[in-house]
């Protein structure tokens, strides 16, 4: 059957939608259409739709239909068409011509389409781009198109006689639109035409591309400009940060998208003269030295550190990255010919002259190197420059230009050893630089390429070693305890460069010794002076030194001695790491046995401790705000500074551990107290599923009642089970139905971690709260909480006893083992009168200071009875009713007798309600 | 047309498991789906009304551009939702979530709302990943799923509109910032006080002076 079409006249539609008929039939609505008006617009767009459904048909099924197509060049009608410029057809004409180059499978079909120019005229014909459709369809239909270039199908988009190449030309006016997925679409576009390879064509790209190379280095120097201002008028509070995250985005997919034009052959020389004399030269390098020029824009030392590393964290480029460094490594402020300035709202880059520069301060060599070493010295006050400058030397390590030769780069002292003098003429200083080049690569191809290699492949070894070493039972335990849904990423946080320096050491000691192990020099020691400064800075009192910054600081500081083989340097600093963990300690070990919590605070911290925290993706941005002082920041404890004593007394649990594994790891030492275990080799901690035998065993029957979701059940269940400890944990069971005596473990908790209330209402019920210990992946949080109803009040009191006593000496067991770990004794805590701390804490409540007003603090102090409890922020209601319980048992969190129902409820309290870090 | 909101999608997961299919069987229902043709596209828009309103969504397929890290990267942090597509017919496909996820949740914002999508529904027979397999998944990482069959049609409608309805409520909340473009989200012409082409969201410029090509 066949159907009249309205204003085609004499045109019948055949009825199969997929043959040649059809197409045949399309083509002349199109030939009897060429003016479009109202009325054959829907016909049209139809058609110009069904062109694309037959074409892919006869693509994957019947080759005539592109003949046929071809043969009447029918993409001719497309431009008639196209050119009356109606929104809506061309939206379709350009839908077509998406689905035709997206899908069409045969090479041969690919050549009809493209051959005869047609492409091209559609590619430079005037679309109104500023309708939001056309011109996603438009930038879409571009880069279909250039997915598909290759050497091959190169010469349909360029004409190397007529010098045309509109794909190029059209897309680079694009570059800068107000929409980011045009701008992303224009990145991607691009690096598909210059990673093409085809000399005719580089030529043609490198001519037209040049402008628009220049103009993104200067886009990632405004950019760049930007974020430093503001960072250095933010607070640091959770919406700067975000903004701030946003900004450092954008720049780093801008660094990531030079980083890949870099890599590509042909713009990479370019590209990297204008990197290098726009960006890294005048105005990294600028601000990481001292002001020459007051009219000069400069960065921050902090943000020009961190674009700096950011730059080297990304881009490979070999040139780039060599010529950068040797400037950064090697040079005097001579080697700075330009500089930008700033013109109302543009900058521009003009010439340094000599008039301008202020003083004659450009001799020093090593001025960039010495900016980047002064950055440690003010670091008690301020790391945020140290932090910058950590994450600097770190990301030479990590840079893959070169890894071996940058190593040997990054190791600068060792290199300036070799030259023979350390002083160099400063009229020498451009060809210092390559020298050094010269003899980076020469170096990179023997022993260091050698050395290196090993060195990495020890890594490797070692990261899978250091897993098996993680795996306590303890963990172990606690894993199969919570369904953690992180399990599988452990591998994830394993931090190759976290493994003990000293098998690091003892394999690098078997490679062959690198020429430069002669004495040490003046730079070595400089180098080592500065990373020491942070080391020293922990030790002060009232140091502004944040975790992160130690943490990098140890990162650093290994992996320098990976490549450095210096006995002094090594002494000197397990000297200095002795010295600071006993201040630390010190501090610490006066709270061991007076704090009610410092079980639960030290655990939290190792557990952070053994978090791999340096990801650069993650963390670095944050940093560049001023550093945030207050938990109302919003920010975890280990990025800022702490508030208050419990977070101070955190932070220095968390600086001990860190200098402890750093000495450890210089003496070669592996730690064998931490963590801190407690069960004896002997004594397996049972397990969930575990078949036990319970014979002669303390059982009390209970009712268990989940008030939470838990892996025993879900609230409202009622399970029956037995109630029996050991010495740490409290275990849940259920009688084997096929062995007498032997029973199921169905839960286990360590007793440490229990809190236990009588219930006011009912005396045969006990609300339990079991925590899971922390860990790498997780932090501490209730395991269990559920209510155990017993069979009468006598059986509630027993257990409620046996559980107490449980924890109070599993506790005390594990302070014991803490104890022996640090290295201080441990003393009974009932023989312990109170807390050396004395309170420092004050809080003023809406009056002004000096106001005659009494104030809480006041009134703790003055009852005169500092304890355990007292003193601790938010706990000063507790303190109160400490007090006037008198001073025997107030300075013990750990009831002295478990009968003494509030006393077990009040230590029950005190830990889970104990301040979480966030 | 004019529109409240636009919002803006791309589609993620492994090669040949149906996204561009999905994406021209959402915005063009004139492709009706047929035996022996396969067709895709690699864009396309679409006009939904939600809660009365004329919400425009754009789709952008990422195929082909793995290979860029600077690109990827964008692509992520420019979208307000993100359709994560696996073939149930393909093991593989399935296994592969994890690290499209990792990468799309670590390079977008925190808002982009996810939809786990099982595509290819219609081929029961030779199904390798159970339905369940997929629902736990998107419970353990809090995404909406859905199971689709581009050819059949079915639920394709329900995992875009889904979605939009997940930003909308978030917008209502007041947790997407609707005026800063990186988000993902457009406000209509009708909705917005500058012209359209305000160079707020400009990456680049204001340096050098003007290219004097755009």
């Amino acid at each position: 059957m066949f159907r009249k079409l309205g204003s085609s006249g004499s045109l019948w539609k055949p009825k199969n939608p997929h043959s040649l008929e059809y197409l045949k039939y399309l083509q002349g609505v199109l030939t009897k259409n060429e003016k479009v008006t109202e009325n054959n617009k829907k016909i049209l767009v139809e058609a110009l739709r069904a062109i694309a459904e037959i074409l892919i048909w006869g693509d994957q099924n019947d080759a005539s239909v592109f003949d046929f197509f071809l043969e009447r060049q029918m993409l001719t009608h497309f431009l008639k068409i196209m050119e009356q410029g109606i929104t809506q057809l061309n939206v379709q004409l350009l839908q077509t011509l998406n689905i035709l180059f997206e899908n069409i499978r045969h090479e041969t079909s690919l050549y009809f389409l493209l051959s005869n120019n047609h492409v091209n005229s559609i590619i430079s014909h005037k679309f109104d781009l500023q309708n939001d459709e056309i011109m996603a369809y438009y930038i879409s239909f571009l880069k279909t198109l250039s997915f598909k270039l290759n050497p091959a199908t190169i010469h349909f988009f360029f004409n190397e006689t007529t010098e045309e190449f509109p794909l190029l030309v059209e897309v680079l006016k694009l570059y800068n639109w107000n929409e980011s997925m045009v701008r992303i679409a224009v990145r991607n576009i691009l690096l598909n035409i210059v990673r093409v390879d085809d000399d005719s064509m580089t030529i043609f790209v490198i001519r037209h591309i040049k402008e628009y190379l220049s103009e993104l280095i200067d886009s990632l120097v405004a950019l760049s400009v930007e974020m430093d201002t503001f960072v250095r008028s933010a607070e640091n509070v959770l919406a700067n940060r975000e903004r701030l995250r946003g900004k450092v985005d954008d720049l780093i997919d801008l660094i990531h998208y030079i980083g890949e034009l870099l890599e590509v052959e042909a713009v990479a020389e370019t590209l990297s003269v204008f990197v290098t004399t726009r960006y890294l030269s005048p105005l990294l390098l600028s601000s990481l030295s001292p002001r020459r020029d007051n009219h000069s824009l400069l960065l921050t030392p902090v943000s020009a550190l961190f674009f700096f590393s950011q730059f080297l964290l990304v881009v490979r480029h070999h040139e780039t990255i060599h010529t950068f460094l040797s400037s950064f490594l090697f040079d005097n402020q001579k080697t700075l010919m330009t500089h930008w300035i700033r013109h109302e709202q543009n900058f521009c880059l003009e010439p340094i002259t000599m008039a301008s520069a202020v003083g004659e301060m450009g001799d020093q060599n090593c001025v960039f190197f010495d900016n980047l070493l002064e950055a440690f010295d003010t670091c008690q006050l301020d790391d945020s420059r140290a932090f910058y400058g950590l994450m600097l030397i770190y990301s030479m390590f990590q840079n893959k230009a070169d890894v071996g030769e940058l190593l040997s780069a990054a190791n600068f002292p060792v290199l300036h050893r070799e030259s023979g003098s350390t002083v160099i003429p400063s009229n020498e200083q451009s060809s210092l630089a390559q020298q050094n080049l010269a003899r980076l690569r020469s170096l990179s191809t023997s022993s260091q390429g050698k050395r290196t290699r090993a060195m990495t492949e020890i890594g490797v070894e070692a990261t899978e070693e250091d897993e098996i070493f993680h795996d306590v039972p303890e963990e172990r335990n606690l894993e199969d305890l919570i369904d953690d849904p992180f399990a599988a990423d452990s591998n994830a946080y394993q931090d190759p460069d976290e493994t003990g320096r000293s098998r690091f050491q003892s394999a690098a000691d078997e490679l062959p010794p690198s020429e430069s192990t002669t004495t040490s020099s003046e730079c070595d020691s400089r180098l080592f002076d500065a990373l020491s400064c942070i080391i020293q800075g922990v030790r002060v009192d009232e140091n502004k030194i944040r975790p992160i910054t130690l943490e990098l600081a140890c990162l650093v500081i290994r992996q320098i001695l990976m490549t450095v083989d210096d006995e002094k340097v090594h002494t000197s600093l397990t000297k200095l790491c002795s010295e600071v963990r006993q201040k630390l300690l010190a501090t610490i070990g006066q709270y061991v046995n007076g704090e009610n919590l410092f079980l639960e605070w030290f655990e939290d911290e190792y557990a952070e401790f053994e978090v791999n925290h340096v990801n650069f993706d993650i963390i670095g941005y944050e940093m560049l705000l001023p550093p945030a002082a207050t938990p109302l920041s919003g920010l975890v404890l280990h990025k800022r500074l702490a508030s208050g004593f419990e977070e101070r007394l955190r932070t220095q649990i968390v600086f001990y551990l860190h200098i402890r594994k750093l000495e450890r790891d210089l003496t070669g030492e592996g730690d064998t107290e931490l963590p801190v275990r407690v069960f004896n080799s002997g004594q397996e901690p049972v397990a969930v599923g575990d078949c036990i035998n319970l014979h002669n065993s303390d059982l009390l029957s209970c009712t268990v009642v989940p008030q939470q979701p838990c892996s025993i059940g879900k609230p409202g269940d009622r399970l029956a089970r037995f109630l029996v400890t050991d010495r740490l944990q409290l275990i849940l069971v259920e009688p084997d139905s096929r062995k007498a005596g032997w029973a199921i473990v169905r839960f286990v908790g360590l007793l440490q971690d229990t809190t236990i209330n009588g219930d006011s209402a009912d005396s045969k019920v006990l609300h339990v709260v079991v925590e899971g210990q922390p860990s790498r992946l997780k932090k501490r949080h209730p395991v269990l909480t559920a209510k155990l109803i017993f069979d009468d009040h006598i059986r509630c009191m027993a257990a409620k006893q046996r559980l107490t006593k449980g924890r109070q000496t599993a506790r005390g067991l594990k302070l014991q083992a803490i104890c022996s770990a640090l290295g201080v004794p441990r003393i009974d805590p009932s023989r312990m009168s109170a807390s050396p701390r004395m309170n420092p804490f004050r809080i003023v409540k809406g009056c002004a200071p000096g106001s005659v007003r009494k104030t809480v603090s006041s009134t703790t102090t003055s009852s005169g009875t500092p304890s355990g409890a007292s003193g601790r922020p938010g706990f000063y209601s507790s303190n109160l009713r400490s007090a006037s319980r008198g001073p025997s048992g107030a300075g013990i969190g750990i009831p002295e007798d478990p009968s003494h129902g509030t006393s077990s409820s009040s230590s029950g309290t005190t830990s889970s309600g104990a301040p979480r870090r966030n | 047309m004019s529109y409240a909101y636009l919002f803006k999608y791309i589609i993620i997961g492994d090669t040949g498991v149906g996204k561009s299919c999905l994406l021209l069987q959402f915005t063009d229902k004139r492709f009706q789906p047929v035996h022996d043709l396969t067709i895709g596209v690699e864009f396309g828009a679409r006009m939904v009304t939600i809660d009365g309103k004329q919400i425009k969504l754009q789709i952008w397929d990422t195929a082909g551009q793995e290979s860029f890290r600077s690109i990827t990267r964008s692509y992520y942090r420019g979208a307000a939702g993100a359709l994560l597509v696996y073939d149930i017919t393909r093991r593989d496909t399935f296994n592969h979530l994890t690290s499209w996820l990792e990468d799309a949740r670590q390079h977008s914002n925190s808002n982009m709302v996810i939809m786990l999508i099982g595509n290819k529904s219609d081929l029961e027979a030779r199904r390798e990943v159970k339905r369940e397999e997929g629902e736990a998944f998107a419970r353990e990482h809090g995404l909406v799923f859905m199971e689709t069959s581009a050819k059949t049609a079915n639920n394709v409608e329900e995992a875009f509109i889904d979605t939009a309805k997940e930003i909308y409520r978030k917008i209502q909340e007041g947790v997407f910032d609707i005026n800063n473009e990186a988000n993902g989200i457009k406000l209509g012409p009708q909705h917005s006080p500058s012209s359209p082409n305000s160079p707020g969201g400009n990456a680049s410029g204001g340096l050098g002076g003007s290219s004097g090509c755009c």
